[in-house]
């Protein structure tokens, strides 16, 4: 139990760092001491209490909407003719689960240029307005 | 370099097709929102991807440039689609 805890603060540790870094663009090791110091007083924030493979999962999925968003663009602006229409999408957990597991699925359905999150239809449905091909 | 370039002219054109239809009072409010995620998240993130591979001394700035871009365009398009909704 206590090390999973473990786990989680250095994993939020380790993000602070990332962001520091990246922020200054400098990588070298004075510095990273500086960021580790940082990110160590900064105050602790309550993580979600979900398993780690499936947030990973979740981040994996997010990262691959990219390249599908540049592909969804490209059939966009090749569309003759559309129609556009609301479907009911079911969403990856229920509302009242993790946010930040809510937050990436509304981020990946909304990211892609065909598909657009208007609002969350009951617990375990978004409302998503799509552009699909067809008559007008 | 060349792949910068195309990338650039790509983003570009994205950036082009994507606001123009925004004067055009024939389409809906949610179309307008659909174009503006092909041309401001899209488009914008070629052109950091291109100026990434021109210029990689920078790329840390620019990779966070990158991911707060898509960030507030994706959550700005959402809050606008439901405002359409009230």
């Amino acid at each position: 139990m206590n090390a999973t805890i473990f786990i989680r603060y250095l994993s939020q540790i380790f993000f602070r760092l990332i962001i520091w870094c990246l922020l200054t663009s400098n990588f070298k090791l004075n510095n990273i001491i500086i960021g580790i110091f940082f990110s160590t007083i900064l105050p602790k924030v309550r993580l979600p209490s979900i398993k780690i493979r499936f947030i990973f999962i979740e981040l994996i999925k997010t990262i691959a909407a990219f390249p599908s968003a540049v592909k969804e663009s490209i059939l966009l602006i090749l569309m003759k003719k559309r129609t556009e229409t609301f479907v009911y999408k079911k969403s990856s957990v229920a509302e009242d689960g993790s946010q930040f597991v809510n937050f990436l699925d509304l981020f990946r359905i909304t990211l892609t240029p065909l598909t657009l999150v208007t609002k969350r239809e009951d617990n375990n449905n978004w409302r998503v307005h799509v552009i699909e091909e067809g008559k007008r | 370099m060349f792949i910068s370039y195309l990338l650039l002219f790509i983003g570009l054109f994205f950036w082009i097709w994507g606001t123009l239809p925004i004067l055009n009072k024939r389409n809906t409010i949610l179309y307008k929102l659909h174009t503006l995620t092909v041309s401001d998240t899209v488009g914008s993130a070629l052109i950091l991807i291109a100026l990434i591979i021109r210029n990689s001394t920078h790329w840390p700035v620019l990779f966070i440039c990158l991911i707060t871009l898509t960030l507030w365009n994706t959550i700005f398009g959402y809050l606008l689609g439901n405002l359409t909704e009230k």
